[in-house]
């Protein structure tokens, strides 16, 4: 499900070239498209589509004096709180139980039935329940990033640990390595990169999920922006919010890529 | 996404009694009687009032229930079947859409270049985000609830096909164009069977990412559907109702895993040669 | 309309020469209703339509109505600018809130309904917080923020509870969440509207501790047409005008039935409330004839009528709370217009005055 489509063959500095004219050109293409429609030609209603202005003044309106009870750094910062919480408990819970159940297969026996039976109901489906256990607190939201989270960083962590090469452990074995020390040097270490595949599709999570959480009564934040502003039919709004959770989207995903080079320095 | 399951205990050293199969089937019963159990217990027991937590008999007798009785004006079923013709749709949008995309994109470095820029910044819009668009668009008709189906379905289709297109042999496609097969003969008949596998596993994980944008789009807005019902049991304060909705998705949603998995083991079986 | 009469009036003529089938002659008799999509929600206010369903009261006026249904009013003010319904009705501030953005016409007030905008807390808290408001003080209270619900909320805790905005907390929910937080028990304090008031009353013995008719709020539904199909059909919005108007002069006459009616029409959209809160529902938010209409919305051409006064007050509420910019100029989309053709009309005014089945 990660990485992103890009032409392998990125050697030639001619088609880097070209390939950058192809995206400024459609950039550019787009923005005119955008103004063209929404502004002079007036083919699209400013109610269903913001032209450049309403999103203009949308931001301006964000950044001061604020919408929906806050700024927008403040909204920002919020969301990325909660998705960094979120995305925490679900590594400090999932990687842990990952890691057991692919090295025990009695405890595999054990939970997978149940994992198996909770994790086809789509975290959104939980707010209900969420609202009555939790409130409306922090705990809540990061409870519906955690449910979305936490099942990919387990499997991964399982599957890397399953996949763990069998020679590997039986030679750390032969050379009188303790089991304890079989994990963490051995298997550990082994499954680093398929554990890193997990976070990082479990951040995808995380993000994908953030508007949901924010339905759980929320001060501040990117989809408290989207909520507030669908009942006020402000499609600036919307847009500008939609935008930043474009942007942040990709912020977050190129810098996990940048963590797990650095982490896991012999994957490429 | 790996799979729990099968091809990992296809290496299983043959060690002690614990990992016989018998030990572990005990070890599964054991582990959905202590989930069960732990539930009884905390309802029964009183331990959580049953406003936060209906027992399991109560949720059971609810849903069998809410198959003769209408809730919210649909039998479950009705609900059920609401929710799967909306998914059912635009699934199949997204599959029609992203698959050819995603080969064209594989295929052709000017489509790549043309669509990447767009599509790697609205991939990582949450499904849910598109709520707001769709209402303004299309209301609370059909069309709203497609929109966020289609856009948690669309990028593993694109992504998939994409991948599996450019892992083509390429003397596999030139071979072909010397033959003479050009545009949708090159695109059917050549690229589409050669990136099957890839494909069928993008299907797989965009039917799941559809059915869960779903049911978010449906507790948001919309009418009809297991969403709505879910929303109907919260609002009347009717916790069983809610963790009967949650149950049937999440059936639902297990079984509609296990089917593209069985489409995909198939077509790897087929393929894999 | 004068068109589609002589259409039919040919077509019988044709048939009758032609001494075509009887089926055909029929089919040609009978004009072909008027289609018209009228928006609605499952709430008080749209009981006088299924009352005219029920009675076959559209089909009277040539009309033939197709329902749809919204669960709040925003996405239904959006969906009607996109074309999806031609007339409807919603609570007031969704209302201006189209009227603003693109001149969604009010043609008539649907219901009276501050009584139904309250603040409910808890059994235990109640009477506490209504002795001694200081209570409140520091407490994180559900809204449905940006509503009507937020407006009441607002100005009762500062009129009645003597409370500024910095001594509380409003967290935004939608209403259904609300119950949920509400029988949560961690939230004792709540803003809550109908039929919510009564599922919390029911289930877990809230009280209302203030409502919006308290604080003399002018809180309504209204109903209203979109500017494209106004423009097109101005006589179909008065028939449509006009059978809400009999329905409530029904009502008016038929009160034992008109019970009946709303516990059927409120099991056939899915709201599940017991029977005792039927007549409640009805004695908190009363519908207007059309005379009562009339007055309310009289002088609405130079923007000065009752109508025009209650939309002005909701618009300086959402300025407050940032939803629009500016408070948009009443005779922009309250108009009085159809009232006054259904008046004018005495064969439509005696089809909206009738009381009788």
């Amino acid at each position: 499900m990660a990485g992103s489509p890009r032409s392998p063959g990125r050697g030639a500095p001619r088609a880097r070239v070209q390939r950058s004219a192809v995206a400024a050109g459609l950039v550019v293409a787009l923005l005119a498209a955008w103004y063209l429609t929404t502004g002079p030609l007036e083919l699209v209603n400013s109610l269903q589509f913001p032209s450049p202005d309403d999103a203009y003044e949308a931001l301006r309106q964000l950044t001061s004096p604020g919408y929906a009870g806050a700024t927008l750094a403040r909204h920002i910062a919020d969301s990325l709180a909660l998705v960094g919480l979120g995305f925490v408990a679900a590594t400090l819970t999932g990687i842990p139980l990952g890691i057991l159940m692919g090295s025990s297969r009695l405890a595999e026996a054990y939970i997978n039935p149940v994992f198996q039976l909770i994790r086809p109901i789509a975290p959104i489906a939980w707010i209900p329940l969420t609202i009555l256990w939790f409130g409306l607190g922090t705990a809540a939201k990061v409870f519906v990033v955690w449910l979305a989270a936490f099942s990919p960083a387990a499997i991964n962590a399982f599957t890397g640990v399953r996949n763990v090469d069998p020679v590997l452990i039986a030679a750390a074995r032969v050379h009188g390595a303790s089991a304890r020390q079989v994990l963490s040097q051995v298997v550990i270490p082994a499954s680093l990169p398929t554990i890193f595949t997990g976070l990082r599709v479990s951040l995808q999570a995380c993000w994908m999920v953030l508007v949901a959480a924010e339905l759980v009564g929320s001060f501040a934040g990117l989809g408290h922006i989207m909520i507030i502003a669908t009942r006020d039919l402000n499609s600036g709004m919307i847009f500008v919010a939609m935008a930043c959770v474009a942007l942040l989207g990709v912020a977050l995903s190129v810098a996990l890529a940048w963590v797990e080079r650095w982490a896991v320095p012999w994957r490429r | 996404m790996a799979t729990l399951g099968a091809p990992a205990r296809a290496h299983a050293a043959p060690q002690a009694l614990s990992d016989s199969a018998a030990w572990r089937t005990i070890a599964s019963t054991l582990g959905v009687a202590t989930f069960i159990g732990v539930w009884v217990a905390v309802t029964s027991l009183g331990l959580v009032p049953p406003t936060f937590l209906p027992s399991p008999t109560a949720v059971l007798a609810r849903i069998v229930d809410l198959t003769h009785e209408p809730y919210s004006g649909s039998l479950l079923q009705a609900h059920l079947l609401a929710s799967l013709r909306k998914f059912g749709l635009s699934y199949l949008l997204a599959v029609v859409i992203g698959v050819p995309l995603g080969l064209l994109m594989g295929r052709f470095r000017f489509v790549d270049w043309l669509v990447s820029p767009v599509f790697e910044g609205l991939r990582f819009i949450p499904p849910i985000a598109w709520v707001p668009f769709s209402i303004l668009w299309f209301g609370t008709g059909f069309l709203a609830p497609t929109l966020v189906i289609f856009a948690g379905a669309f990028s593993p289709c694109v992504l998939n096909a994409y991948r599996g297109a450019k892992l083509i042999d390429r003397q596999l496609i030139e071979a072909a164009q010397t033959l003479g097969a050009r545009g949708w003969t090159m695109l059917g008949q050549v690229m589409l069977p050669a990136a099957l596998p890839h494909i069928v596993a993008g299907l797989r994980v965009s039917a799941g990412f559809g059915w869960q944008s779903l049911i978010g789009a449906e507790l948001i807005v919309g009418s009809t559907g297991l969403g709505y019902m879910i929303v109907q049991g919260e609002s009347n304060l009717a916790p069983a109702v809610v963790i009967a909705g949650m149950a049937t998705i999440g059936v639902v949603g297990a079984l509609i895993d296990y089917t593209m998995r069985a489409l995909e083991d198939w077509i790897r079986r087929d393929w894999g040669r | 309309m004068r068109s589609r009469a002589s259409k039919t009036l040919v077509g019988v003529l044709l048939a009758a020469l032609a001494g075509a089938g009887a089926s055909a002659a029929a089919r040609a008799a009978d004009p072909s209703p008027f289609p018209v999509r009228v928006s609605q929600q499952p709430q008080r206010w749209a009981l006088e339509w299924y009352i005219a369903t029920q009675k076959g009261w559209w089909q009277q006026l040539g009309l033939q109505p197709t329902m749809v249904t919204f669960a709040s009013g925003a996405p239904q003010v959006a969906a009607g600018a996109s074309g999806s319904w031609d007339v409807g009705g919603a609570g007031d501030l969704p209302a201006v809130l189209g009227g603003s953005r693109y001149r969604l016409q009010t043609i008539a007030i649907a219901d009276e309904e501050a009584a139904i905008i309250t603040i409910m807390a808890t059994k235990d808290k109640a009477e506490q917080y209504a002795k001694n408001p200081a209570l409140i003080k520091g407490k994180t209270i559900p809204v449905t923020t940006n509503s009507t619900g937020q407006w009441g909320a607002a100005v009762c805790l500062e009129k009645k509870f003597g409370l500024k905005p910095g001594d509380y907390q409003f967290v935004n929910l939608s209403p259904p969440e609300i119950n949920a937080a509400v029988s949560s028990g961690r939230y004792d304090i709540s803003e809550v509207w109908a039929p919510n008031t009564y599922i919390l009353d029911s289930t877990i013995g809230a009280k209302v501790i203030c409502d919006g008719k308290e604080m003399g709020l002018p809180i309504t539904s209204n109903l209203f047409a979109t500017p494209a199909f106004a423009k097109k059909h101005p006589e179909i919005v008065a028939k449509f005008l006009a059978v809400y108007l009999r329905a409530v002069a029904w009502e008016r006459a038929h009160p034992k039935e008109t019970v009946e009616m709303l516990g059927a029409f409120f099991n056939s959209v899915g709201v599940n409330i017991p029977e005792k809160y039927l007549p409640v529902e009805l004695h908190n938010r009363p519908a207007f004839t059309l005379q009562e209409q009339l007055k309310i919305f009289r002088g609405s051409a130079s923007g000065k009528s009752l109508a025009a006064d209650w939309s002005n007050q909701v618009a300086q509420f959402m300025t407050s709370v940032g939803v629009i910019n500016k408070v948009p100029d009443a005779k922009g989309y309250v108009t009085d217009k159809y009232l006054l053709m259904i008046e004018h009309d005495p064969k439509l005014k005696a089809f909206a005055e009738n009381a009788s089945d």
